[in-house]
């Protein structure tokens, strides 16, 4: 159900008057967060519900901008987390926000997190677990 | 790292490269840190099988890990070029979910 014109009113009067920063426009979404409630606005109508720490990591990931990895230890010690810890908060992420938006978090192995933007895969990229170790011979 | 005269230099020592190793290293220096699309890594006009490229890619980094860099791979996407950093032990019990 659509709503009245008047409803749409009332809730922009409402989220005028909340402290929203703005994270920036993503996949032609605009992302905005609520950092005392956890919470990121999706084009003004969406609200995703997270954890602080998830808050926290979204935000690390989200101005790193896409492309850009960030380091799995920088992310560790900025949210006081180990690495298996990190690893689950960062699958929950996943689910929560970055589906929906068509973003993925890319683990990079030995490195860190990328945000992406989902895309058909290339063909021809490998897994480091199919490279052979490190050869002097030249190819 | 420097690219001078089509040679590439690590800490002023050339860097024994082959050609392609050079083309390959050169779209990745074009944006250390960032990713680089597998396309531009392999050759435009002769594409590779995962095997190959992963298997040139491992000579490559052969190159570079004694010199404190190293190539991460982005499964299904690319491949990105950054200094190696020194394992760091992990915090004692701290669990933070």
């Amino acid at each position: 159900m659509r709503p009245t014109s008047r409803a749409r009113a009332r809730r922009r009067r409402v989220l005028e008057s909340v402290p929203l920063e703005e994270i920036g426009v993503i996949q032609g979404h605009r992302i905005q967060g609520l950092a005392e409630r956890a919470l990121f606005l999706v084009d003004g109508q969406l609200a995703v519900l997270c954890t602080g720490l998830e808050y926290r990591l979204a935000l690390h990931l989200l101005r790193a901008g896409s492309d850009h990895p960030v380091r799995e230890q920088r992310l560790r010690a900025a949210l006081s987390l180990n690495r298996r810890s990190l690893g689950k908060l960062v699958t929950t992420l996943r689910r929560k926000l970055f589906v929906p938006l068509g973003l993925e978090i890319v683990t990079i192995p030995r490195y860190g997190y990328l945000l992406l933007e989902r895309e058909e895969r290339e063909t021809a990229t490998p897994s480091w677990g199919s490279v052979p170790p490190a050869s002097d011979s030249e190819g | 790292m420097n690219r001078m005269n089509g040679q590439i230099t690590l800490h002023g020592r050339r860097l024994r490269l082959s050609a392609t190793q050079a083309r390959r290293l050169s779209a990745l220096l074009a944006r250390p840190g960032h990713l680089v699309r597998v396309t531009q890594v392999g050759h435009p006009a002769c594409p590779e099988s995962a095997a190959g490229l992963a298997k040139a890619i491992s000579r490559l980094r052969g190159v570079l890990q004694p010199h404190g860099y190293d190539i991460y791979a982005v499964v299904g996407r690319g491949f990105l070029l950054a200094p190696l950093e020194e394992p760091e032990p992990e915090p004692e019990g701290k669990e933070g979910c």
